[in-house]
């Protein structure tokens, strides 16, 4: 994929399009939308952004700006089978390979001018370093002019909250400086109501994944929220969440709910290129990833007549954001409503924020019952995944079970 | 020289804070009577680290908490950590397992400079001071806190002076040893540490008056929590000459402008803080990287070495680019990643072999 992706998400879109109308199930409809997003990158019609990941998409979706978060990006290669060269070009241009490879396969995109050039990037400082150090180096490259978030952490205080709404303001300005489009308060109250009745949809969906047994797979709701985000403010947003909840719904009144024996938590990211260990879990120990620790609603319905608040107090209470306390206390109450046996986290190398809590989390879910194994797992970098070594931990994990 | 490195206690007989990043505004906890004393860690395994976070975390925090878990910061009445970086994030969420028994406080510093960020940073400065206030059992009011700040900024400029005068060589004074005076005036009372500059800075006056005269070539030493004299002494010793830095607890250290003692106290500290010589940590436009190419260009070194602790995203991230700006100005540089020991056989083998390339 070492060609503009223009083509592919064409392609992407062109092929899933005709699925779609065909049959729309859940997870082709939230491809043919991602693919969607993609194309805005290269559409005149929108301004183009690469971002942190964890930045208000209502904001940009009510200014006609097409956005993807950079670690979508090292995702979507690493999916594909294609990472291993970006982060090779990273690598040889001095960057680091302990570091994190969703960030490095970013840099060695754009050094590659996979994306083309985009006219906004606009970083956070929720949840990492290296995400928002990724975003400045790319601004350095293209010669774009970067925008920063800097995130206040819990607890939610007026003075935290006005300061990032006026972070918000310059953003929207900087927005309009570089790309000529205006902030419209009225767009921006129906991204927001749209944002909330998705949130509703999605809410309704995870309780339906409470149940014992979860009509869900464990792929179910892989990537879901992360990359949902992305749809956050549209109407298509509405469509994937609506489709989602119906599927699961009908997989709940057909009686056909896939079997389980063991609930598991999988905190942080998925592995990203191809592996066989949800098989293999399924398959063999009857386990079943009924909750993901980002996919959760957490963040109270936007206030339609003053949305920038809302998204104000969401971003300081993201679960990452912060001190661990909040995200304890929150993996500990996914474990209790999902009722969880256990935890894995994959513990993706490089990922300071993560690694660095791993115990501490470890701790806390075992006070709380639930037993959580780390493995050591790069999940965008297969050159050194050995599959083996990962499933013979499991193996003592699962037993242990 | 008080420049035990093992103890992390303060010469000082009173009580005293600990502290580890730069952003920390150390005059408060002056203020509240205590000695702030910047935490460094052992130079030795970090087993109990590793399994408490992780190998690929910055070796600096590790060592540091190998030395709580080993039960040897139990001394401090306080640990101040800040949002300075992921790591030293991490270390403030495992504090209260290993040392349950000295309270901490978590700081969080704005990323930019400006006006905004600056009243946001004051806020959170007042709360630091009131969690100062309770957990130290004192007041501390506006005349102490001005008290201490005209300290700190008396030491910053004495420590100033001392670079500007080894830099233009006016003082036989070489990098290590300046290292080393960086690193106990950041262990010890403003007051003291002052008399402690002045004084050296006194004695290598004397001797430049003598005549020494360094030879070799003129190093200027970069990087992170470098705070190992060793390793600009291993430099010294093949004949090289650090002029000076751009570290963490060296000049940047004292590159805090005097705060305004014509605006509330705690927003002078928030302006002057955000507003000095940047961690990469900072967004600023006139970050760290450009900074230290643009001191380069003006001090024209011979060459440069580059020591950055391993896993340090914030400034691994910048290396690439300020490796091919010095490769532009025709700057030899040296990139080290180090992992926080005292140095090795490989290490002094790359210093010669730079070194012969200058």
């Amino acid at each position: 994929m070492d060609t503009n992706l223009k083509a592919y998400f064409d392609g992407l879109v062109g092929s899933l399009g005709k699925k779609v109308a065909e049959q729309k199930t859940a997870r082709r409809l939230l491809a043919y939308e991602t693919g969607r997003i993609g194309q805005k990158l290269f559409d005149d019609n929108y301004a183009h952004a690469w971002t942190g990941v964890f930045v208000p998409f209502e904001i940009f979706r009510a200014m006609d700006v097409g956005a993807v978060f950079i670690e979508f990006v090292g995702a979507m290669l690493a999916g594909t089978g294609s990472s291993a060269s970006f982060l090779a070009d990273a690598e040889g241009f001095g960057y680091t390979g302990d570091g994190c490879a969703y960030h490095r396969a970013m840099i060695g995109a754009a050094r590659k001018e996979l994306l083309g050039k985009p006219q906004l990037l606009i970083g956070a400082t929720t949840p990492c370093d290296g995400g928002l150090k990724t975003i400045l180096n790319v601004a350095r490259m293209t010669g774009v002019e970067p925008f920063t978030l800097d995130i206040p952490y819990p607890p939610v205080t007026k003075d935290k909250v006005d300061w990032l709404v006026g972070q918000y303001g310059e953003m929207t300005r900087y927005i309009e400086r570089l790309t000529g489009k205006k902030y419209d308060p009225e767009r921006m109250k129906e991204s927001a109501r749209l944002s909330n009745k998705a949130s509703a949809i999605v809410k309704e969906l995870y309780e339906l994944c409470k149940l014992r047994p979860a009509p869900i797979t464990s792929d179910t709701l892989r990537n879901f929220q992360i990359v949902f985000a992305l749809l956050m403010g549209g109407e298509e947003g509405v469509d994937v969440a609506e489709t989602f909840l119906s599927e699961t719904r009908a997989v709940l009144d057909s009686g056909a709910v896939p079997p389980e024996k063991h609930r598991l938590l999988w905190v942080q990211n998925r592995i990203q290129f191809k592996n066989n260990i949800i098989t293999w879990l399924e398959e063999k120990y009857g386990a079943k990833i009924v909750i993901d620790e980002l996919n959760h609603i957490y963040w109270d319905d936007l206030d339609e007549d003053n949305p920038l608040e809302g998204l104000a107090v969401r971003q300081i209470t993201h679960p990452l954001n912060g001190p661990l306390e909040h995200r304890l206390a929150i993996l500990d109450k996914l474990a209790r409503e999902y009722s969880v046996d256990g935890a894995i986290n994959p513990s993706h190398w490089g990922c300071r924020q993560n690694c660095g809590a791993r115990q501490t989390m470890k701790d806390s879910l075992r006070a709380a019952g639930v037993p959580m194994i780390n493995l050591d797992v790069d999940c965008v970098d297969p050159r050194n995944y050995f599959e083996g070594q990962i499933l013979t931990r499991l193996q003592g994990f699962m037993e242990m079970l | 020289m008080p420049t035990e490195k093992k103890e992390n206690a303060t010469d000082d007989s009173g009580p005293s804070a600990g502290w580890f990043c730069g952003y920390t505004p150390i005059e408060i906890l002056d203020a509240a009577g205590m000695t702030p004393v910047r935490i460094t860690g052992e130079r030795a395994s970090t087993g109990v680290a590793d399994s408490l976070m992780h190998t690929n975390i910055c070796p600096y925090v590790k060592a540091c908490l190998e030395s709580a878990a080993g039960g040897r910061l139990n001394h401090l009445r306080g640990a101040v950590f800040t949002s300075g970086c992921d790591a030293q994030r991490r270390f403030f969420d495992i504090w209260p397992s290993v040392v349950p028994d000295v309270p901490a406080f978590l700081l969080a510093v704005p990323r930019r400079g400006d006006d905004a960020s600056v009243l946001a940073f004051a806020a959170r400065l007042s709360e630091f001071k009131s969690w100062a206030e309770e957990t130290f059992a004192t007041q501390i009011g506006d005349d102490k806190l001005r008290e201490s700040i005209r300290s700190y900024a008396k030491l910053r400029e004495a420590l100033a002076g001392m670079d500007e005068a080894r830099e233009a060589g006016l003082i036989d004074m070489p990098g290590s040893r300046a290292m080393e005076i960086y690193i106990a005036a950041q262990r010890m009372s403003p007051g003291a540490a002052l008399d402690m500059a002045e004084n050296e800075v006194a004695a290598a006056k004397a001797r430049a008056g003598a005549g020494t005269d360094a030879k070799g070539p003129k190093l200027l030493l970069a990087g992170n929590m470098t705070d190992d004299p060793e390793l600009a002494r291993m430099f010294e010793s093949y004949g090289a000459t650090v002029v000076s830095d751009a570290l963490c607890a060296g000049s940047r250290f004292s590159s805090t402008a005097p705060p305004d003692p014509d605006i509330p106290p705690l927003e002078a500290l928030a302006r002057a803080y955000l507003r000095k010589s940047p961690c990469p940590r900072m967004v600023d436009a006139d970050d760290y990287a450009s900074r230290l190419v643009r001191k380069v260009e003006e001090t024209k070194p011979d060459g440069v070495v580059f020591h950055i602790l391993k896993f340090c995203d914030a400034h691994l991230y910048d290396a690439p680019f300020i490796r091919d700006s010095l490769r532009r100005l025709g700057v030899r540089a040296l990139f080290i990643e180090g992992d926080y020991t005292s140095g090795s056989g490989q290490l002094a083998t790359r210093a010669q072999a730079f070194l012969e390339t200058i």
